[in-house]
């Protein structure tokens, strides 16, 4: 690949002014997105800004009623990290399941949720759990983030500081693994806090994350059989070589009783 | 705040391998860039260049990295760890444990180890799982990644270095490191473009990002005019002799001819600096395209009337091959039972590299091509007939591919024009994607009806195969032809009739080798025949093993096997395997819930050893200079198979004189051929290079023929008894500085096919049985394949270790080809969508070598394993119809196939 100029941002601020000065600057985060799409030729920023160098944008830390993790923080970090494993343990057992150890080293939250691949996990969770995608200029919640297949609601020079989850009382994450690449064929994320409960849905959907909104209505109670009578559409779900829409559909009802019933510390 | 400066008087300094350095970054994207082309340091190898293979992993502040996806400059300040690191004792040992335990060929090695010190520095004692887990981000091609979680066990438990048996003893039979084990192991294996020079620039191809199109070339020189680095454009117009990859008139051409035939279809060249290439796309340059409807599908392009791929032919029927024996109508009114059905098998990539090589004018005149090709000689001559130049003024120096495997043949091509045009030494640009053009085993689709009597007796067999060939026929191989002479499998049917086509549609053009044809063929058959198994009320075990062809038997072709034919007693071997699969099948299918099914499959293969009908010689020469350098010459190259250790166990042994004692190069002289020698043939030939040049030093030493012979320095001793000769080979004559010379010549007996497809197309053949043992979760139609008992007849096992790897390595790829490989046409920088499971979802494997002595063998060896693939997938898919009922028809058969059909029955 060729050699690109390479910037190497101090300060949040710094690195937003280059994003406006720079043309054709892209921001860079663990690489792990961007760089095999710059191989393959479908970006070809001329500078990147690296993130890495912007301390206060990496760290996980308790606040309040949630947990606030910085968007440079690799999900090898959430995976271990004690705060999350206490507080939101199913978000620790998410990031661990991205992915391989070299990836998980590198690739970040930030990175995750800017890029919002159609199969990534973090998306799911930011859905369930109503997290909140704080950047640069603003707050936005995660139903209004993510607008598309590798579309956001993030605007021109806008940077993805950090992800705020509010801490449920109950989480659970269940994901296909495609054998291939380790994305998720199909991803369930199942959240729980007082007397409501969102289902979001990865991998599946042919324009990207999405709610399941009949799901989150089905649950009289918060348990599996709550969702038994339930099936999906393939209207709307995505068909590939992997698999096609009416597996897929079927996978998320399955994988969405398998989330719940991990949110309840039980197998299905 | 100070303005950072940008990449362009960029100094990194790192601390790299325990020293500290200060290198120059301007012109490095990534990590990889930097340590392999700034530093030198080749050691870390490049696969996909995507994150996808693994095998670039290196430690970054002692954490695990791929170097293909880290930043150059992120390297500034941090400790680098690469495979070049010497002096760490934990990659020292794991070094030595993968080296015995015969972990890999030298193209994940590095990232494999690397990431093995990772591991055992966090988990000093890893559980298998573990281990299997950390390793399970690599995608091993050659069955390495297996046995490196030996090894790694092995280091972790402090266990025993393994001994290899006392030097000394016979090589043959001996299961002795690979003989470039140790540098593998330093990462110093020479793959891709390693070797080459700094100033290289850098070719990449134009392709055609179309199915098909018509192209027309722009105004190229304001084109180059505008695009600084771009060096030059090439076209068609240089090509000063033929514009052909094939020997075959109608066969692809370099550059497209007339209109691109499918995606990816190359029309012209570009060469020039290496950053302004990589900014292209590889549909970039100075023509226009205009998109025709492409023709894909190959039962729609063999029809009548529709229009030719290849306008210079009637009709898309590129070959045809028939097998006729008996009367296949009356056969199967004499059977009792009959089943019939249609299969279809998908387009898959099966690898995961991108394209690389490298070519240089060197002093003398000759124009070398470094490159992984598949028969290098035959390589040679078409380049020197593209470039109108004697076959003399062309060399391929052989290296070896990331993952083995060979280059498309449009890679040595495109390399050794460029080189032609600009004089200047030249490399490959290709993006990822555009290598998985050029590995692909096409769709095809299969029609079988087998009959049976009452006693179990197969009595007819009858397919019908069409196989897409792509855009352009593949060069030295034939999948439809090798379809048509195996289908029958290797059981004695009295009448047999197989028809198959190959045909020409607007896809990829097949890749050869890896099988191709007979494992589509063994699909067919073998699911069919368990369904007539079950018809009849027979044992599926019992119902081959009656039908199974050994000695004496004739062949569908009418040849009947003088000789090591093992199938009877490779099914033996599995017998216990069988029963005993089948009864834990059921009682956990009794005892457990309905959620999770088992089942048990049993497949046979045969492969014929050698090309189609390969008649000729096949040569190998032996020489020992007068400086004391004992070398072998061939025409065979290492895929990772160690095909070469192996060959050089067998000359050690008829030399009588040690491995180590052997170097290895390609011969120069060797005339061409369309594929690389079979490993019965080569091993054959080299057996008689040994001979012959034992006999020339005894006649010499005038000893007699139990003499032992040994080398020192230029010193050559032979000893028999009390009597002792030396030779100082620096005081003899010699020309060209060769004492000692030793020539093999083998011709395989083999024979022309009549119109029936009757003849004997193979001098040898190997046999092999499977067991799959796999579990199917009924609620997602997810597989797991628990284990794999292979037993197969290589004649010999030269190398017994290096066998079972091979098998190993087949069965898991087999494992991919059942359950997971399919690639889109249309999508090719689908990296997604190349599969072949990773160390984590690879099975249990149980191997049973057999080895029925196939006497033109050398030491009755006739095979390495390879053609074990063949067996696996029918194996996985009746062993999961046996859990199911679900009867595979749509190969592979993916979660969600198998649950769409699971639905269909219960329905
Ligand atoms: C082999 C492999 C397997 C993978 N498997 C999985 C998997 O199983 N599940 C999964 O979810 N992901 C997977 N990934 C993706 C991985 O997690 C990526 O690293 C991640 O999606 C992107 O993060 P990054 O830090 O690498 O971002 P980068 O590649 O650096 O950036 C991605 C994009 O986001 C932009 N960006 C980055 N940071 C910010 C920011 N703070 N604000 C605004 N924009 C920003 C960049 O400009 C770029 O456009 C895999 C990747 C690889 C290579
Ligand atoms: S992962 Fe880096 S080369 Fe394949
Ligand atoms: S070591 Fe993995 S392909 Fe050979």
């Amino acid at each position: 690949m060729y050699a690109f100029d390479y910037i190497k941002a101090t300060s949040l601020d710094q690195a937003a002014k280059l994003l406006s000065e720079k043309e054709e600057a892209k921001l860079l985060a663990g690489g792990h997105t961007l760089l095999p799409t710059m191989k393959q030729r479908l970006a070809a920023p001329g500078v990147l800004v690296d993130l890495s160098g912007v301390s206060d944008l990496r760290g996980i830390a308790r606040e309040g009623d949630a947990v606030v993790i910085g968007a440079m923080t690799p999900h090898g970090e959430v995976a271990t990290s004690a705060v999350v494993r206490a507080a939101i343990p199913s978000l620790a057992e998410l990031a661990s399941v991205i992915g391989d150890p070299a990836v998980r080293h590198r690739g970040t939250i930030g990175g995750s949720v800017a890029n919002n691949d159609p199969a990534a996990d973090y998306p799911a969770a930011c859905l369930a759990l109503g997290a909140t995608i704080v950047t640069n200029k603003r707050s936005v919640a995660a139903d209004d983030f993510f607008t598309g297949l590798f579309e956001t609601a993030l605007e021109d020079g806008e940077i993805v500081a950090k992800v705020s989850f509010p801490i449920p009382d109950k989480m659970g994450y269940a994901k296909f693994r495609n054998p291939a690449s380790r994305y998720a064929l199909v991803g369930v994320c199942v959240a729980q806090k007082g007397s409501t409960a969102r289902v979001a849905v990865t991998g599946a959907g042919s324009n990207g994350v999405f709610r399941w909104k009949e799901a989150e209505a089905a649950f009289a109670t918060f348990d599996p059989a709550s969702l038994e009578k339930l099936t999906m559409s393939p209207a709307g779900i995505n068909g590939d070589i992997h698999a096609d829409a009416e597996y897929r559909a079927h996978l998320i009802g399955v994988m969405a009783r398998r989330a719940t019933a991990k949110a309840l510390g039980k197998r299905l | 705040m100070s303005e950072p400066a940008p990449a362009a008087d960029a100094k990194i300094r790192m601390r790299l391998n325990g020293r500290e350095i200060a290198a120059d970054g301007s012109r490095a994207a990534t990590l990889a860039d930097l340590l392999r082309e700034t530093c030198g340091l080749t050691g870390t190898k490049i696969g996909c260049e995507t994150g996808d293979c693994g095998a670039c992993v290196i430690l970054v502040d002692g954490r695990q990295a791929l170097a293909c996806l880290t930043p150059a400059l992120r390297a500034d300040g941090r400790e680098i760890t690469t495979i070049e690191q010497r002096d760490d004792p934990l990659l020292e040992r794991l070094r030595r444990a993968f080296a015995d335990h015969g972990a890999g060929c030298g193209f994940c090695a590095p990232g494999l180890l690397i990431s093995s010190l990772d591991l055992l520095r966090r988990a000093p004692k890893p559980s298998r799982r573990r281990i299997a887990e950390a390793l399970g981000g690599i995608r091993c091609g050659c069955g390495g990644a297996l046995k490196a979680i030996d090894a790694v066990e092995a280091v972790a438990n402090g266990g025993a270095e393994k001994q290899s048996a006392p030097a000394g003893a016979l090589n043959v039979g001996r299961s002795m490191q690979r003989i470039d084990a140790q540098r593998a192991m330093e990462g110093a294996t020479a793959l891709g473009d390693d070797g080459a020079p700094h100033d290289c620039l850098f070719v990449r191809a134009i392709r055609c990002p179309f199915p098909r199109a018509a192209f027309a070339a722009q105004d190229i020189e304001a084109w180059r005019a505008t695009h600084p680095g771009v060096a030059a454009v090439i076209t068609a117009a240089d090509i000063a002799g033929v514009n052909l990859l094939a020997g075959e008139p109608h066969a692809r051409p370099l550059f497209a001819q007339g209109e691109a035939r499918f995606r990816g279809d190359i029309v012209a060249a570009i060469v020039g600096e290496r950053d302004a290439l990589a900014r292209l796309s590889p549909d970039d340059g100075p023509f226009d395209w205009t998109p025709l409807p492409p023709l894909t599908d190959a039962a729609r392009a063999a029809d009548d009337g529709v229009r030719a791929i290849d306008p210079r032919r009637s009709g898309n029927v590129a070959m045809r091959a028939h097998l006729r024996r008996g009367h296949v109508a009356a056969g199967h009114a004499q059977g009792s039972l009959t089943v019939e059905g249609e299969f279809e098998t998908s387009a898959a990539a099966f690898a995961a590299v991108s394209e690389k090589g490298w070519a240089e004018w060197g002093g003398d005149g000759v124009l070398s091509v470094h490159v992984g090709a598949r028969a290098y000689a035959a390589c040679r001559d078409r380049i020197a007939a593209m470039l109108a130049v004697p076959a003399h003024a062309v060399r391929i120096v052989p290296t070896q591919r990331a993952g083995g495997g060979a280059c498309d043949p449009a890679t040595p091509a495109l390399l050794a024009l460029a080189c032609a045009v600009t004089k200047r030494p030249v490399r490959l640009c290709c993006a990822p994607s555009e290598s998985v053009a050029a590995a692909m085993r096409r769709p095809a689709r299969i029609n079988a009806r087998v009959s049976a009597a009452a006693d179990g007796r197969l009595v007819a067999f009858e397919m019908r195969g069409d196989f897409n060939a792509g855009a352009y026929l593949p060069d030295g191989a034939d999948p439809a032809g090798l379809a048509a002479l195996h289908a029958a499998g290797p059981y004695a049917i009295a009448h047999v009739r197989c028809r198959t086509r190959a045909i020409l549609t607007n896809e990829p053009p097949a890749a050869a080798g890896g099988a191709a044809g007979r494992i589509e063929a063994a699909i067919a058959a073998e699911t069919l025949l368990d369904e007539l198994a079950e018809r009849i009320g027979m044992d599926r075990w019992a119902f081959r093993r009656l039908n199974a062809i050994g000695h004496g038997d004739m062949t569908p072709t009418g040849q009947t096997l003088a000789a090591s034919a093992g199938l009877p007693q490779c099914l033996d071997a599995l017998k216990l395997d069988w029963e005993q699969a089948m009864w834990e099948a059921q009682m956990q299918n009794a005892t457990h819930a309905e959620r999770y099914r088992r089942g048990v499959g049993v497949a046979c293969l045969w492969s014929g050893c050698g090309a189609l009908s390969e008649s000729g010689e096949r040569r190998a020469r032996l020489t020992l200079d007068r400086d004391g350098r004992l070398v072998f010459r061939s025409d065979v190259q290492d895929f990772g198979d160690g095909a070469l250790t192996a060959l050089v166990q067998i000359m050690a042994d008829e030399l009588g004189m040690p491995t180590s004692a052997f170097e290895c190069e390609t011969d120069d002289d060797t005339p061409a051929r369309d594929a690389p020698p079979h490993f019965f043939v080569a091993g054959r030939a080299a057996m008689l290079a040994a001979r012959d040049m034992r006999r020339k030093i005894l006649r010499l030493a005038n000893m007699g023929s139990r003499a032992r012979l040994s080398l020192k320095g230029r010193e050559l001793q032979a000893q028999e008894g009390e009597t002792r000769r030396s030779i100082d080979l620096g005081a003899m004559t010699h020309e060209k500085g060769v004492v000692f010379s030793g020539d093999g010549v083998f011709s395989p007996a083999v024979s022309a096919l009549d119109w029936d497809g009757q003849g004997a197309p193979f001098a040898a053949y190997s046999f092999g049985a499977q067991i799959a043992e796999v579990e199917v979760d009924m609620l997602l139609g997810r597989v797991k394949v628990l284990h794999v008992a292979a037993a197969q007849d290589v004649g010999r096992a030269v190398n017994p270790q290096l066998t079972e790897d091979r098998i190993r390595a087949a069965v898991t790829q087999g494992v991919g080809v059942a359950l997971m490989q399919e690639t889109d046409p249309g999508h090719l920088d689908a990296a997604r969508g190349r599969i072949a499971p990773g160390v984590a979802e690879a099975p249990r494997v149980t191997v049973r070598l057999i080895e029925d002595r196939e006497p033109d063998g050398a030491f009755g060896a006739k095979s390495l394993g390879g053609s074990a693939i063949i067996a696996t997938a029918p194996a996985i898919l009746n062993a999961i119809r046996h859990a199911t009922g679900v009867a595979a028809r749509k190969i592979p058969l993916r979660p969600d196939r198998l649950w769409e059909a699971m639905r269909l029955r219960g329905a």
